[in-house]
């Protein structure tokens, strides 16, 4: 968001210090209403009650596993694994919903296998000293073999109880149930990187591993908790699309869940962390996940085809790194072009 | 002699900030010119003007009387310029030979082809010239940071220069090494060429230059010989004002008994290593290279492993097995390398200042006292003053004496016994150092007990009550102040170096 960071006066930065924490997040607010403004002219029908709360259900389910994300960036790892966490969540869950098992047991499985897929990508990281990068893309591909080998390849649906559908299709009051959810994980892990000696270790952790180490942090824990965070809560976004549903399809995925962790590292970018880690913010996240969930809303609204979207996710991601790396590129290009001239 | 190199009215000027203000410089052939000053005052600015990584924004160079302009390092390097910098440059996986003849291998005739046999060849015959005992066919990465830093100097010699520039050529080398560069820099000499020489140790200034340069924020304040040269001298010229020492006095009374360590002993590293480290009183420790005084403090804070033998602190039995477990028991470490091993570069400087106490002092039930933070990490930064618009702050934003004192900072808060300090004052200029030995003091003072492990033999009999010297993995002696001198000190620390 360097652009906009420029656009920003200067002078606000050196009478209140303070904003410079909040850069990011006051630049991304910025476009949000930017886009809001604009949105308007473009299409009638984005700014209806109907469209806004559908928005934010859509939002919901990337902003919750965008969070679990942040985690393990902040920490200088990634996760490329959380989109076939959430296919073999689904799984799970509409296969003991099916065969009646009751809900609590249900969810509570559908935990304990998010648990165990986290483990196993922070321990295989940790103690393995391996890529994030590699252990969590081969980790990915196994959980997609496990869901092709157990379900046949072929959906999975049946008699799922209503009080299991409610959980992504209903509402309190006039929210949607995954947006209530959304605000709640978002306030709990905001309390917990300001307030809690876990969230400041992880700060530092992700900032110099050495140095947090020679401080008296635990960096391995931490790091493995990271990761089992990030697996629960693409869990948690997992059980909310599939209960929305209430069937399973191996192939085409509900709610995107194939490319659910480009999404996620998305918002977590835009939000302002910097994949090297150590940088970024909850509230930067959550407006990441906002602002991509307006664009993905929005491009069909007016009109742009849904093969172009893809195009136009792939590029801001681009952007979101290059602007993240502050500015490295720009300069070795600009270096290059002073030698010429 | 004549002038080989000239600077005339150079001026740099970084965002309003001018580093460098209407130098005018000359050095001339053969000699070697030695350009002190604090920290900031513009001397790696200098040599990054003469070595072409930067350029002038007013003023002119001259090369052997000819005006020149430098668009960057490799037109420096063609016309006979030759850096050596205080960062170590070489590329880890590659060889020694293949490091030193870096981007100038020598070639089968009329083909762009490398020839190896050559490469392996000059490589050796150069090492043999310069009297260095180093493998050239072993990686770089393998070898230890001295080792790596004599190959960059190899390099720098080996490039048939007229002028060479060294940045701290000293830091990170053992004794051995020492002179092996100084007869490096005696040849050089008598081949006439200039040598550009930039150190913190005043006493390597004044034993080797011709002539001394003292820059003070960005301005050329005087050129003297080097024989007229002391510290008393030089000093005030630095910093611009009087230092009535270097090393305050202390007031700490030595009080009970607070570390007692029998026979620790690591693998190949040290063995048998016993002393008792007594309230208020700074011990120093002393050694070459892989000598074990830098490994004991490190196994000490819980970094290498399980030492077998008996540690106890404050009266309880230690079982040290990492450093959270040691500052539990009351020991903090403040690390050698303050950038990679100390602070949290992009993170504020309340962070960096409370991440030692976070479970002891700033939560309770893992929730963080914000405030309590806020307001200890506030009061840390004015009791060492440190230069800093806010707690907010990144120390990226500070300069090396600043970070080093936030890096203190982290350890004066909380309830330590022990406070080992590796190299405090690597890096950091004059003033902050004062600063630094300063608080070292007060911390004595308050019943701290402080080891001091450090290369800057000044430094140690400065500041220490006693000084453990230790060689080849044993303890060789334990001299109390009044007896330690640099040469007993040396003599010890070379007792179980048998070459």
């Amino acid at each position: 968001m360097a652009v906009l960071k420029s656009i920003l006066p200067k002078a606000l930065f050196k009478k209140r210090p303070y904003i410079r924490e909040y850069k990011n997040e006051i630049a991304i607010s910025l476009l949000i209403i930017v886009v809001f403004v604009v949105s308007q002219f473009l299409s009638p029908v984005f700014l209806s009650a109907d469209n806004l709360l559908n928005l934010l259900r859509q939002t919901a389910y990337t902003a919750i596993a965008a969070i679990g994300m942040y985690f393990v960036i902040l920490i200088g790892g990634i996760d490329l694994s959380i989109g076939a966490t959430v296919q073999i969540v689904g799984m799970v869950s509409i296969m003991m919903m099916v065969d009646g098992v009751s809900i609590g047991v249900t969810i509570a499985a559908a935990l304990a296998v998010g648990l165990l897929v986290g483990l196993l990508n922070g321990i295989i990281v940790t103690y393995g000293r391996l890529q994030p990068f590699v252990v969590t893309l081969v980790t990915r591909q196994i959980m997609q073999g496990i869901v092709l080998v157990a379900s046949g390849g072929a959906s999975i649906s049946g008699d799922v109880p209503d009080t299991f559908m409610q959980i992504g299709a209903g509402y309190i009051g006039f929210i949607p149930v995954p947006v209530v959810v959304m605000f709640v994980i978002a306030v709990a892990a905001f309390f917990m990187m300001r307030k809690t000696t876990f969230g400041r270790r992880l700060y530092i952790t992700g900032s110099n591993q050495t140095a947090a180490y020679y401080s008296g942090t635990n960096v391995r824990r931490v790091k493995v908790l990271a990761y089992v965070l990030c697996a629960l809560f693409a869990t948690v976004s997992g059980l909310l699309s599939v209960a929305r549903i209430g069937a399973f399809q191996p192939t085409t995925t509900h709610g995107g869940a194939a490319g659910m962790e480009l999404n996620a590292i998305a918002a977590v970018v835009v939000g302002g962390a910097s994949l090297s880690g150590g940088k970024g913010s909850i509230v930067g996240t959550l407006l990441g996940a906002v602002l991509y969930g307006i664009l993905s809303n929005l491009f069909p609204l007016i009109g742009i085809s849904s093969y172009i979207q893809q195009l136009i996710q792939g590029f801001i991601i681009l952007m979101a790194v290059l602007i993240s790396s502050k500015g490295k590129i720009l300069r070795v290009l600009r270096k290059e072009g002073a030698k010429v001239a | 002699m004549r002038d080989v190199f000239e600077l005339k009215e150079v001026s740099k000027v970084f965002s309003h900030n001018t580093v460098l203000d209407d130098v005018s410089l000359t050095f001339k052939r053969g000699e070697l010119h030695a350009l002190v000053g604090e920290n900031g005052a513009g001397k790696s600015t200098l040599i990054k003007i003469i070595s072409g990584v930067y350029r002038a924004d007013r003023g002119r160079l001259f090369l052997n009387g000819e005006p020149v302009q430098f668009m960057n390092p490799s037109d420096a390097q063609a016309a006979g310029i030759s850096t050596l910098f205080q960062e170590i440059q070489e590329i880890p996986e590659m060889t020694v030979a293949e490091n030193i003849f870096l981007r100038r291998e020598p070639r089968y005739p009329g083909t762009f082809l490398v020839d190896r046999k050559k490469l392996r060849q000059s490589a050796k015959e150069l090492m043999e010239r310069l009297g260095l005992k180093i493998d050239t066919s072993a990686k770089m990465r393998e070898l230890p940071v001295s080792t790596r830093k004599m190959v960059e100097i190899a390099r720098a010699v080996s490039q048939k220069a007229s002028v060479v520039i060294m940045d701290e050529p000293t830091a990170n080398l053992n004794a051995e090494e020492m002179q092996a560069l100084f007869q490096m820099i005696d040849d050089l000499k008598k081949e006439e060429v200039t040598i550009i020489y930039i150190s913190h140790r005043m006493n390597e200034v004044f034993s080797l230059a011709d002539r001394v340069s003292v820059l003070r924020d960005g301005k050329l304040i005087a050129t003297m010989p080097g024989e007229e040269c002391n510290e008393e001298r030089l000093i005030p010229l630095m910093i611009g004002r009087e230092l009535n020492s270097l090393y305050p006095a202390r007031n700490a009374s030595r009080g009970d008994a607070v570390l007692k360590v029998k026979d620790l002993s690591l693998g190949e590293h040290f063995g048998n290593v016993s002393f008792t480290l007594h309230k208020g009183e700074v011990l120093g420790f002393a050694g070459l290279e892989a000598s074990g005084a830098s490994a004991v403090t490190k196994t000490l804070f819980g970094l290498c492993g399980h030492p077998t033998g008996e540690v106890v602190c404050g009266g309880r039995k230690l079982n040290i097995k990492n450093p959270a477990e040691s500052i539990r028991n009351g020991i903090a470490f403040l690390p050698e390398d303050r950038k990679t091993q100390g602070l949290f570069l992009n993170q504020n400087l309340l962070t960096n200042i409370t991440a030692g106490a976070l479970d002891s002092l700033f939560s309770k039930r893992a929730i963080l006292h914000n405030r309590f933070e806020r307001s200890q990490s506030g009061e840390v930064v004015r009791r060492l003053g440190v230069k800093t618009q806010g707690l907010h702050e990144h120390p990226d934003e500070l300069s090396g004496g600043n970070q080093q004192k936030v890096l203190l900072g982290r350890w004066i808060i909380g309830s330590h016994k022990v406070l080992i300090l590796e190299e405090p004052t690597r890096g950091v200029d004059v003033g902050a150092k004062s600063e630094i030995y300063r608080q070292i003091n007060s911390l004595a003072e308050q019943g701290l007990a402080i080891i001091l492990f450090s290369t800057e033999m000044p430094e140690l009999l400065g500041m220490c009550d006693r000084v453990l010297v230790f060689s080849g993995g044993a303890l060789t002696a334990s001299l109390p102040k009044e007896e330690a001198t640099q040469e007993l000190v040396l003599k010890y620390a070379l007792e179980r170096h048998v070459s």
